[in-house]
């Protein structure tokens, strides 16, 4: 494969006291695609995603970036490599604004893609509650300032785990909108969901994982027939 | 006849976030009751108050017509509620038998006895029924995930609980043992007429096991009855089970 | 109206130098998580500095190079210690940061010599000036103009700068600004270095007020310690805001020290009186002012102890043997090793109760000398005061002892972490504080003197008496580790929520815990007294405290034999190094930070590693 693809070959990780939350995970996206991670809690998706991200050292297997073996660094080495995680629980820096949220997570001189002006125009609501902090935005809000934070980082692949989980219908249709402008624009995505709806206009490929292990890899249209 | 649980007008909320609001549910003796909705709907705020793990803003909670709602987790386990946890924390430093033990003595209210530790019979018949016993003299800490589940349910019914609440019972664990769990589940309802409340994500596990189903949706129950009117039902499918399929394979 | 501005600005003075040292060990606490004993030791080289320097170089340029010198040090002691203490949990953190003063402590007397050093005159600043009807140190002015200068630029270098949104932000959640791509690194060396150059600017300008003087490391730190408790570890303005409340209750005190309060005059419950102010605020808000609760831990690095096993034929004969022999040494040796034996043995009993709190009950308590003052108080007030028989007076401070468990620990088991071990450290410190200064009972600063068991227990009785007790001691806490409730006190140590789920009160259960605990505390307490003759203050200083958690950490705190074994070594190592050195305190520090980098399962579990490995 070739560019900015992800390849997970044989990832086993898990939590401390020796037990795999995740085994022998394998599968790849390459630059500009789009995959999603699909199964019930405890099933591993977010163990998956946290170990890309270097958050859990992997017990065995290998993930390449663009060709680059990236297991085991730390985090912030991966993410400075344009692999940027949008946890299911958002984080937010609850005491800092929303515009310092997004200011953080800039690097270098800020003359790259996402400076704070595109960031407003993919989620506009976030230009008015900018000043205020970020502990007292609703749910919905925090989710935009989780990806859009993500993308103050200029990533070339985005992970967001759970991104629609416990938002309003309206919101997640806003949020489908934002990720079908990202692919447009070229980014790499891996998303963890459930919701059929926001998967159908994302999405074309899936890997259902189920007890920590790869159930089913292929097209989206094919998971509903079989 | 009272119901064995009754909840009535719970409402919870976290820093001006309604969590749960104005619920009211029962659970007869021997029934089996499962708890569904989608995540930050509420279950978790609302299996806290039943257990006792957190006191509501409003409501009451009656236990055999007693009501319990002052009272902490500790105090309604000794009245006869058994509680399982989603991700299964055991004493990692005691032996699985101590585990056990453990609970057993606290239902005989020996937790402040100086003397008076168990005989290793006496533990032996819940470890058996667990299918623990080869295990009883390890520590806990060196059980994989799916012997942990086991303790952990062997921890909540060693005292024979009136009322069984299980978060997530086969939570983190493969397929093949799920069947296994909730059969250990069923086993002890058939046996000792308890009732069960279970939260549960794996719609298998739900419409396998279930007699009736509530179904949550942002702190509020939005459906009370069989498992076969939940699947049908419009907004059931709307705000959880989903019009895609996904459930219903 | 006088009286008022003279009093408000001797407070607000006093308050501006707690502030500056408190603000810096809030920092450092808010992005570290780590509170630093070792706060105190940079500002005592801040004071010993500027004092030192200033004859020579003038006051300012003396400040200057102590503040350079305390940041170029606080950098370098977290890249080469702190860094490794992160994950390791506050008992190793307090313990290793403790290392550190004791370390420094030798360091000052080696640089400095034994003697206080006078504060300089600061040029200009020395005068008084009149307002509203009485005269104020225009010094006194300065101090509460530095100190609100430093609150206004440290607000706009937290609030202002990328660096600050980065502490702001790593306070928080430094995972999750890790997954953006910061280097955590940097900004916690920073955080630091800034907090010791705050120590050293406190102890620079607060030296001109009176001397550099050896200990006011330890001072400062306990006094700084309630600061940033009370206003809320992390938040600045709650250490501006409880520097204030401080300074209000000591200069309260001092002002109206002859003032009787039930037949107590007020000098004497000043420090009390600070202490008391920091337990009733904390039972109210746990947190602090403007505190808030502790975001997910991101978990400690020691895994699950292992099951207590019950004693093997062979062990039980080989424990009955030692203590035989051990009874049995009054036969061989003279009275230097006999002591020395007696205190050992003493000393084993409290490690042990620690060891029943800290590794059964997991609950790290920095502050088990109290429990040990209380018994030796108990026992000399009984003996001296009262008149009572001996027997009755071990009794007396063992329910002495007990008594303070219960109370205290009452107001502990609502905490956990680090909130925990800050109180403990703070209802030490007012057991200390009543010793100290309640003179007309307990002798203030001298202690109680003539404490002697009666005339038929000379060394050698009192030594076989002692080994009796201290065994009934042991073999009581060891069945209170095994026996049902302290196999649910472990039950609640290891998963507490679980724990009440299967019908445990955790909280009654740890409170009983303390009692117990304080219990056999104030019995090696009673008994120590009566082999010094004394129960002094520092029966109950922090150093006491310490002294009892190497133990136990030097034997190895997953065993029930490691603080015996801790104790033993311990007692032993330390008299012979006091007869060959002076600089006893630099080793024990390196001694201390050896166990918590290399060895933090101690001997015991050392042993069993390498049994293990074998």
């Amino acid at each position: 494969m070739t560019g900015r693809a992800l390849e997970v070959n044989g990832l086993t990780a898990g939590y401390g006291g020796g037990g795999r939350a995740i085994e022998e995970v394998t599968f790849s996206i390459p630059e500009g695609g789009a995959l999603a991670l699909i199964g019930p809690n405890g099933s591993g998706k977010s163990t998956t995603m946290k170990t890309i991200a270097g958050l859990l050292a992997p017990l065995a297997g290998d993930i390449r970036y663009g060709g680059q073996p990236i297991g085991g660094l730390a985090p912030e080495r991966i993410a400075r490599l344009g692999v940027a995680y949008v946890p299911e629980d958002r984080r937010m820096f609850a005491d800092l604004t929303v515009r310092e949220n997004l200011a953080i997570a800039r690097r270098g001189d800020g003359g790259g893609r996402w400076p704070e002006e595109a960031l407003f125009d993919l989620f506009p609501n976030l230009a008015e509650i900018a000043g205020r902090s970020a502990g007292a935005t609703s749910g919905g809000e925090q989710q935009m300032i989780a990806i859009a934070r993500a993308l103050a980082g200029e990533p070339d692949l985005l992970m967001l785990d759970e991104p629609s989980e416990g938002l309003a219908p309206k919101i997640v249709e806003n949020l489908a909108a934002a990720m079908e402008r990202l692919r447009r624009d070229g980014i790499t995505l891996l998303i963890s969901e459930q919701n059929p709806a926001l998967l159908g206009r994302v999405v074309e490929d899936c890997v259902v994982l189920s007890g920590g292990t790869i159930r089913w890899t292929g097209p989206l249209a094919g998971l509903r027939e079989s | 006849m009272t119901a064995l649980l009754e909840a009535h007008g719970l409402s919870k909320a976290f820093g001006g976030v309604q969590a749960v609001q104005d619920v009211s549910l029962t659970v007869g003796a021997g029934e089996k009751v499962a708890l569904i909705g989608p995540n930050g709907a509420g279950k978790s705020t609302l299996f806290d108050m039943l257990s006792g793990a957190s006191r509501p803003d409003s409501g009451k909670v009656l236990f055999q017509g007693r009501d319990v709602t002052g009272l902490g987790a500790d105090r309604r386990c000794r009245l006869g509620i058994g509680r399982t946890f989603q991700v299964a924390p055991v004493f990692a430093s005691l032996t699985v038998r101590e585990n056990v033990e453990a609970a057993l003595l606290t239902a005989r209210n020996k937790a402040f006895s100086p003397f008076g530790r168990l005989a290793a019979e006496s533990v032996t018949p819940v470890l058996e029924e667990v299918g623990l016993a080869d295990r009883a003299d390890r520590p806990a800490a060196a059980l994989d995930y799916a012997n942990r589940k086991r303790l952990d349910f062997a921890l909540a019914v060693a005292h024979r609980p009136a009322l069984l609440l299980m978060d997530e019972p086969t939570a983190g664990t493969a397929r093949e043992d799920r069947a296994e769990i909730m059969g250990l589940v069923d086993r002890l309802v058939a046996e000792t007429g308890a009732g069960l409340l279970f939260t549960e994500h794996d719609m298998d596990v739900v419409f396998g096991h279930a007699e009736r189903v509530l179904v949550l949706s942002r702190g509020r129950v939005i459906f009370d009855g069989a498992p076969g009117a939940a699947r049908a039902d419009a907004e059931v499918r709307a705000v959880y089970l989903g019009t895609g399929g996904f459930h219903d394979r | 109206m006088a009286l008022l501005i003279s009093e408000l600005t001797t407070i607000l003075a006093s308050a501006a130098g707690l502030f500056l040292v408190a603000s810096g060990l809030t920092i450092v606490f808010g992005v570290t998580r780590i509170v630093n004993f070792a706060h105190g030791s940079f500002f005592l080289i801040g004071a010993f500095m500027t004092a030192d320097l200033s004859p020579s170089i003038g006051f300012w340029p003396a400040m200057v190079t102590a503040l350079v010198t305390a940041g170029f040090l606080g950098a370098l002691l977290e890249m080469a210690l702190i860094r490794r203490l992160y994950r390791a949990g506050e008992l190793y953190s307090l313990l290793a940061t403790f290392a550190v003063v004791l370390a420094v402590q030798d360091l000052a007397l080696w640089i400095w010599g034994p003697e206080d050093i006078i504060g300089p005159l600061v040029p200009g600043l020395d005068g008084r000036i009149e307002a509203g009807g009485t005269i104020i140190p225009v010094y006194d002015l300065f101090l509460i103009g530095l100190a609100a200068t430093v609150w206004v630029l440290l607000w706009a270098v937290i609030n202002r700068t990328r660096f600050g949104a980065y502490v702001r932000a790593a306070t928080e959640d430094p995972v999750m600004l890790s997954l953006l791509g910061v280097d955590r690194r940097p900004i916690l060396t920073g955080a630091f270095m800034l907090g010791a150059m705050l120590a050293a600017l406190g102890g620079a300008v607060i030296v001109p007020k009176g001397a550099a003087a050896h200990g006011m490391d330890l001072e400062i730190i306990a006094e700084v310690f309630v600061v940033v408790v009370v206003g809320g570890l992390g938040s600045i303005s709650g250490a501006a805001l409880a520097a204030i409340l401080v300074a209000a209750v000591r200069t309260l005190a001092i002002v109206n020290a002859d003032v009787t309060i039930a037949g107590i005059e007020v000098w004497q419950i000043e420090l009390v009186a600070i202490f008391v102010l920091m337990a009733g605020i904390l039972a109210v808000r746990p947190y602090g002012l403007l505190g808030r609760p502790p975001a997910k831990a991101e978990g400690e690095s020691h895994g699950p102890a292992d099951p207590i096993r019950p004693l093997s034929r062979n062990a039980a004969f080989v424990c009955a043997g030692a203590v035989l022999a051990f009874a049995l040494l009054p036969m061989v040796f003279g009275d230097y090793v006999l002591t020395l034996a007696t205190e050992a043995a003493i000393l084993m009993l409290f490690a042990a109760s620690l060891h029943l709190l800290l590794g059964v009950g997991g609950l790290v308590t920095f502050g088990h000398a109290a429990y040990f003052a209380l018994g030796a108080y108990g026992a000399g007030l009984a003996t001296v005061t009262l008149g009572w028989p001996f027997g009755t007076a071990l009794l007396a401070g063992m329910v002495l002892g007990g008594a303070g468990g219960l109370l205290f620990g009452w107001f502990c088991v609502r905490l956990s972490g680090v909130y925990l071990a800050m109180l403990t450290l703070a209802f030490a410190q007012i057991a200390w504080a009543v010793a100290f200064q309640w003179v007309a009972v307990t002798g203030g600063d001298n202690g109680l003197l003539g404490v002697w068991p009666p005339f038929w227990a000379d060394l050698e009785v009192f030594h076989v008496l002692t080994v009796a007790l201290v065994t009934i001691g042991l073999v009581a806490i060891r069945q209170t580790v095994v026996g049902p409730f302290g196999l649910l006190l472990r039950a609640g140590r290891d998963a507490s929520g679980r724990a009440v789920a299967i019908g445990l009160n955790v909280r009654r259960s740890r409170w009983a815990a303390f009692a117990i605990a304080g219990a056999m505390a104030g019995l090696a307490g009673a008994l120590y007294a009566f082999l010094k003759g004394v129960a002094t203050p520092d029966f109950g200083a922090i150093p006491q405290s310490v002294d009892g958690l190497v133990m136990v950490l030097l034997g190895g705190v997953g065993s029930l034999f490691g603080p015996m074994i801790g104790a033993l070594g311990y007692t032993v190592a330390k008299a012979e190094l006091l007869a060959i050195t002076d600089h006893w305190r630099l080793i024990l520090g390196l001694g201390i930070l050896v166990i918590v980098i290399a060895v933090p399962d101690g001997l015991f579990g050392l042993y069993r590693r390498v049994r293990r490995a074998l």
